[in-house]
């Protein structure tokens, strides 16, 4: 098909009943800023999930809208996709991040996660019951905020939907009762692990900054010169403001956006 | 052999194949002995070996990076049946060849590459069994180091002779660039009826005062040694122990001194394949698996998950006081404290402690300035300068930082998550005592009481 375009799939839906926690949503605006400029920098189609398909949002949180409904909603909105970059609206990307879709060998691509293994390790023993106690291998758990794909994972995608669906109500006894380890990560890492999916984990952790405070991502170099960068912006590609309070968000993205917005023109 | 050399050039007329008389000699080596078996050529170039190796063995399997002359190479083979060409970066993609009993190599000829080569080549090598490597342009005159300097790395490898030279001698002007400063090609075995193990290499070593090596931290170093110990004899490997300083600590730093490694093993008389140089504070798992069957040959490290604004501190300073402000890769830095070598790395050993010796006093300066470690940074410039061929393995092989991950505490999670174990920058230590408790305690959990 000509005119298949890359995209970048950007979850940002206001759920007015965590506006306090989240102050507001407002810290969307700095990630849709660097992500409009790098696509359109990149020739990238920016695509914002900002209506959710399912309005009950106890039921279907965005979390899981945005893996579950992904293909749907973009056959709907007749995007013609060729690659498909899933990424949450707490990240922001550098503007002279590499184009990342010229890297993944069109294989499923991803990044690990080892940032606070004992929540991994956690989750991933909270979720076993429901796939039937599958050993899942911890060192190839990835990160769901950041995610490449492709239509020919499309199957993987649906069936995990029809997953979802099946066992909803189990799910969100887990994940707000039982286990309180994530929502969607740690189910769709068992899932990719369970159908075999190839996951490509060879590209560069800078495209993938989480937990910047447990990194001590925040500094600069404190001994030497006069470089007040923070480490993340300086050599990071891709980062994220997760792994810390949320209410702390807009103020911390924010503060990113004032330094950096020179660079986005 | 006249009609194997049918329209084959000489290398006076094409200086991109084999001279005439390298052709003859190799005909005249390998006779009709090989007619059954199956040759690996690294290199095609033009074909015109290849078309020769086609004569000589059942099967010719050919592997070049550059389309075009792949193609060239198959126009020139087009009335052989016995070729299998190959599309292939034979320096970044994995020897994954069965049955093969001789190698021809003549591909990239600077050394590093040279013995990537011929340690994969190596590998191909069926236990108790021989292969014959065959090399072009061991005398060919570059200015940098090649073939010759890469073959003679293996001079004290009992298992690595050069059986026979051929082509134009010493002196030919074959090579229009320049005149050969030895023998043309070289043909070698290698018999893996002698077998090396593997060994682990642990520096175990008193000192005085509050450093790594000091007596209160090394006291518990005997619990790593003994985790170690149980695993080599789990996997067939040897543990070295150093417990000798080579040179004073005042006129090189302990971890600068593991360098000698390859100095310290041939002075011991201990053969080796694969080295596994480790630090004394990491505790491995017994059902940890052999790394060393994951290296594929190559240099291996840990990226060194951790404070990042203490790597990044420490890649900033080095960069700027020592390396001409040249920056690396830093999500390939890996920690010091996990390095899988072999024979190969001999020469860049050489390189590290060579530029000990040329930057000693900005380094120990650098050190005691900033606090940014002392060889883990260099260690990890230089590999990317010399162009080492790096794997990284994951974090599970060397988990430093422990803390970090949240999984350092007394319900001993970090056991079920990963391999190795390395007890480092833990927050509130006094003389080392949580380092200490955790190789005791980590080594009891698996092990039992110390014997």
């Amino acid at each position: 098909m000509k005119n298949k375009k890359n995209v970048v799939w950007w979850p940002a839906v206001k759920n007015s009943d965590h506006n306090d926690k989240f102050g507001n949503f407002e810290y969307f605006q700095y990630s849709r800023n660097t992500w409009e400029y790098w696509c359109k920098k990149n020739d990238v189609l920016f695509v914002p999930f900002e209506v959710p398909i399912e309005k009950d949002l106890f039921r279907y949180r965005i979390n899981w809208q945005k893996v579950i409904f992904a293909f749907d909603e973009l056959k709907r909105m007749n995007i013609n996709y060729d690659q498909i970059a899933l990424v949450d609206s707490s990240f922001m990307i550098r503007w002279d991040a590499p184009n990342f879709f010229n890297m993944t060998d069109r294989r499923f691509t991803a990044w690990r996660d080892t940032d606070n293994m004992r929540w991994i390790y956690e989750s991933i023993q909270g979720y076993k019951g429901i796939f039937n106690e599958f050993k899942l291998d911890m060192s190839k758990y990835v990160n769901s905020g950041f995610i490449v794909f492709n239509e020919e994972h499309k199957d993987i995608f649906t069936s995990f939907k029809d997953f979802y669906i099946d066992n909803i109500d189990e799910f969100i006894l887990l994940q707000d009762k039982k286990v309180k380890r994530g929502n969607d990560q740690t189910p769709l890492n068992y899932w990719l692990q369970i159908n075999q999916v190839d996951i490509n984990l060879d590209l560069p952790i800078a495209f993938k900054l989480t937990h910047l405070p447990r990194k001590d991502m925040i500094n600069h170099n404190w001994q030497d010169g006069d470089d007040k960068t923070p480490f993340f912006i300086k050599y990071g590609y891709n980062f994220s403001f997760n792994g810390i309070s949320k209410d702390q968000r807009n103020t911390a993205m924010k503060q990113t956006w004032d330094m950096i917005k020179g660079n986005y023109k | 052999m006249k009609d194997i050399l049918k329209n084959i050039p000489d290398k006076r007329e094409d200086k991109n194949t084999t001279s005439l008389k390298f052709k003859k000699d190799l005909i005249s080596y390998l006779g009709d002995d090989y007619k059954d078996k199956v040759c690996l050529e690294i290199g095609t170039s033009r074909g015109y070996s290849t078309k020769i190796l086609s004569h000589l063995f059942k099967k010719v399997i050919t592997c070049e990076n550059n389309i075009d002359t792949i193609n060239f190479a198959k126009n020139v083979n087009k009335d052989r049946n016995n070729i299998e060409f190959l599309h292939k970066d034979v320096y970044n993609t994995a020897w994954d060849f069965e049955g093969v009993d001789v190698v021809f190599i003549d591909c990239n000829h600077e050394i590093s590459y040279v013995l990537s080569d011929i340690r994969n080549a190596i590998n191909l090598c069926e236990k108790n069994d021989d292969i014959l490597i065959i090399f072009d342009d061991y005398g060919l005159d570059n200015p940098w180091e090649g073939v010759k300097e890469a073959i003679a790395t293996y001079d004290d490898d009992d298992r690595f002779e050069i059986v026979r030279e051929i082509g134009e001698p010493k002196g030919s002007d074959c090579n229009p660039r320049a005149l050969l400063r030895d023998v043309e090609g070289v043909i070698c075995k290698f018999k893996s009826k002698v077998e090396y193990k593997n060994l682990v290499f642990i520096m175990d070593i008193q000192l005085d005062g509050d450093g790594r090596y000091s007596s209160n931290r090394s006291s518990h170093y005997k619990y790593s040694i003994g985790s170690w110990k149980k695993w080599c004899e789990k996997n067939n490997s040897e543990l070295f122990v150093l417990n000798d300083l080579v040179l004073p600590n005042e006129e090189m730093g302990i971890c600068w001194q593991r360098y000698y490694l390859f100095d310290i093993l041939a002075s011991n008389d201990v053969k080796y394949d694969q080295v596994l140089m480790v630090d004394a504070d990491t505790i491995v798992h017994p059902d940890c698996p052999n790394f060393f069957d994951m290296s594929n040959g190559k240099y291996v490290g840990v990226h060194n998950e951790g404070s990042y604004d203490w790597i990044f501190r420490s890649l900033e300073h080095y960069s700027k006081y020592i390396f001409g402000g040249k920056t690396i890769e830093w999500w390939k830095y890996i920690n010091g404290g996990f390095q899988i070598v072999n024979h190969n790395h001999k020469k860049f050993f050489e390189n590290v402690v060579n530029f000990y010796w040329t930057y000693n006093k900005n380094l120990i300066e650098l050190q005691n300035t900033f606090h940014t470690g002392t060889d883990q940074t260099p260690l990890n410039y230089l590999i990317h300068l010399n162009n080492v061929n790096l794997k990284l393995l994951p974090y599970e092989f060397n988990m430093c930082d422990l803390n970090r991950k949240e999984i350092l505490t007394e319900d001993m999670l970090f056991t079920k998550v990963g391999w190795v174990y390395q007890f480092n920058s833990i927050p509130n230590q006094v003389d080392h005592n949580i380092t200490n408790h955790y190789l005791e305690k980590t080594y009891k959990h698996f092990y039992g009481e110390l014997k």
